[in-house]
């Protein structure tokens, strides 16, 4: 087991710099998740950190110790792949003695190690199996089998869950946390599915082009997104966003209406203020109680949950998700009602969340 | 699933089967009765029944030829084998000039058979050659390859090394493009150096591809013709002849169509028995996938 720190990691891809600067620290025993839309360097910095693309700058610390120019098998780590690069030509057995045998252990220890992980994971009907002649998810589990026995310091996890189809993909993700909390080894995890972030992560790192946009609980960046990026990533359906001119503690959002109360920035904040609620925050009125009105323009029922997309005068969609079956049409008048203390306030300018 | 084929994918796959029965199969008994009997120019047919195999078989010139073809057949297919190999890993795991270097490892395919032993020859002519006046010159003595069937018939596996290693080439090298680079990612991580990695997974997720390459080209390499015709015409005194350089001999040169159809019959036999060990293996790794 071991803390990661990161402190000043740069990379380059020739003269295109993937990761300007970037400083990051993960306690012992840490779920972290790294999220962010493709192209944002979470996986290169995954890499980075198993020793498969070497860091151009910075620190890459692990337990105490500078890796930076260490082999990944040096590092301690564990790496679980996207498409899980079990060996075709080995058994399950032999994947996951693959590293032991590398390292010259003993046939007891080989055994016990994989006797343990294959307990664990519920392996042991499949050890002499093809890696082809298993279903999706018991490759996934192979997978995670052949990182168990390297008994690693640090596991990583490559987008492990994308190649599932969705009711496996669930069940993965709790396999993988409770996994996890049995063994309390330091994981980091990459995904670019706000959802696996938010129900699995100890921690989530939000990254953009390189650069940690917000890391923290999952709660606090859902509940105190520190900008807008971090605000709309995070929660589905995603945030809605309304442009709003302040006067006083008045928000003034053109034709649609005027929203009041809930914060007052003085006379020294920002004006142009761009005003967030979160879907599951809004509750559908009759028309003439609320002081926003729209029109619904699509009903979406998933049985557990009622999402209505309404069109504001100003032709602003604005999404609002309601627990159970609302009775509501397309082209109905509706009026938007929200709490004024669950709202989020960004400046439209730097898109940082103003503290209300 | 599998179902019944019916009348319609039989005539379906009818004009295939056509070409095949017109080019292939009908030529080859017609070869097999033409080795029953006695024939050359402007004669009819004589049954001899097996005969003509008796002769064969008694021919102390076919029995240096089958030997001959057997040691070159052998060497040419494995050292090409090998060399393609690393070729092939070096170009997986980047070369400078790549395109370039590309263009000159397939440029022997590019180039006419006839031409390229012509040139060959000149080369390593022993008075005016480059190459053999730079051999002797460092000190490798004079490669009299005319004169000596040994070193005839290794220039003569040379070039049909240099000729065909594009092929070869190019099926390792897309057999390499075809492995996963994360299962080398995840070796790297679970602690195998570069050439455990080659050993421990390049090589064994190769040999598919390694055996069908080798039945390919020992099926060619059976047929090794022109090399041989050109450097050497199977001298001195039919020393390094091949099988295909005696086939012709006795067709073309002594007019003995018998015994030509009969050594065709036994190169096809020899070949598919030398493949045959690669086929079987083959099947084996196919069965199992």
């Amino acid at each position: 087991m071991a803390e990661v720190r990161l402190s000043n990691i740069r990379k380059l891809y020739g003269k295109i710099e993937i990761i300007p600067s970037l400083d990051l620290d993960i306690d012992d025993g840490e779920f972290v998740v790294l999220v962010g839309p493709s192209g944002c360097g979470k996986s290169t910095l995954l890499r980075m950190i198993a020793g498969l693309e070497p860091i151009n700058s910075g620190d890459l610390m692990i337990a105490g110790a500078r890796v930076n120019d260490l082999s990944p098998k040096e590092r301690n780590i564990a790496m679980v792949f996207q498409n899980y690069a079990l060996y075709p030509h080995m058994t399950v057995r032999e994947n996951m003695a693959f590293s032991l045998r590398l390292a010259k252990a003993d046939k007891a220890t080989i055994d016990g190690h994989i006797g343990r992980a294959s307990e664990i994971l519920g392996l042991a009907p499949l050890l002499e199996r093809l890696p082809r002649q298993l279903s999706g998810g018991q490759r996934q589990r192979v997978a995670m089998g052949r990182a168990i026995v390297r008994d690693p310091s640090v596991f990583l996890f490559d987008e492990p869950l994308s190649n599932l189809d969705a009711k496996l993909r669930v069940q993965m993700r709790t396999e993988i946390r409770s996994l996890h909390d049995r063994l309390k080894v330091t994981t980091i995890y990459v995904t670019h599915d706000q959802i696996e972030a938010m129900t699995m992560a100890d921690k989530i790192v939000v990254l953009r082009e390189g650069c940690v946009e917000q890391a923290g609980r999952p709660m606090d960046l859902y509940s105190r997104p520190a900008n807008l990026f971090v605000a709309t990533f995070l929660g589905s359906p995603e945030m809605n966003l309304l442009p709003a001119t302040r006067d006083a503690a008045e928000f003034d959002l053109g034709e649609d209406g005027k929203l009041s109360g809930g914060a007052d920035f003085g006379e020294t904040g920002p004006r142009d203020i761009t005003v967030g609620v979160r879907p599951h925050d809004i509750m559908l009125k009759p028309a003439d109680q609320a002081k926003l009105k729209a029109t619904v323009a699509v009903v979406e029922r998933t049985g557990a949950e009622t999402v209505v997309t309404c069109t504001l005068p100003s032709g602003r969609h604005v999404c609002a998700a309601m627990p159970g079956q609302v009775a509501v049409n397309a082209g109905e008048q509706v009026g938007l009602g929200f709490n004024p203390l669950q709202l989020h306030y960004f400046d439209t300018g730097s898109g940082k969340a103003l503290a209300a | 699933m599998y179902s019944r084929p019916r009348l319609t994918t039989w005539l379906y796959l009818s004009p295939l089967h056509l070409l095949l029965l017109a080019v292939l199969t009908l030529p080859s008994f017609y070869v097999l009765w033409l080795s029953l009997n006695q024939s050359t120019y402007g004669t009819g047919l004589t049954w001899v029944g097996l005969d003509n195999y008796r002769t064969v078989f008694a021919d102390g010139y076919f029995w240096r030829a089958a030997l001959n073809t057997f040691f070159v057949v052998n060497g040419v297919v494995y050292v090409e084998l090998v060399v393609a190999l690393a070729l092939a890993v070096l170009f997986v795991s980047g070369v400078p000039l790549r395109g370039l270097m590309f263009a000159c490892i397939l440029m022997p395919y590019a180039i006419s058979e006839v031409v390229a032993v012509l040139v060959w020859k000149m080369m390593m002519d022993p008075s005016i050659g480059t190459i053999s006046r730079t051999l002797e010159l460092m000190g490798f003595g004079l490669l009299n390859w005319s004169a000596s069937p040994t070193i005839g018939l290794t220039l003569v596996g040379v070039i049909n090394v240099w000729m065909n290693l594009p092929f070869t080439f190019l099926m390792i090298y897309s057999g390499l493009l075809a492995i996963d680079t994360s299962l080398y990612e995840a070796a790297h991580i679970d602690g195998a150096t570069r050439w455990q990695r080659f050993t421990r997974i390049t090589l064994p997720l190769l040999v598919p591809t390694l055996l069908i390459a080798l039945i390919f080209r020992l099926i060619f390499a059976f047929r090794m013709f022109s090399e041989v015709w050109l450097l050497t015409k199977g001298g001195p005194a039919r020393m390094s002849e091949v099988l295909a350089v005696y086939l012709y001999e006795h067709g073309f040169r002594y007019g003995d169509f018998g015994i030509a159809a009969a050594t065709g019959w036994m190169m096809v036999v020899g070949s598919l028995l030398l493949a045959s060990v690669f086929l079987l293996a083959m099947q084996r790794s196919m069965r199992g996938a």
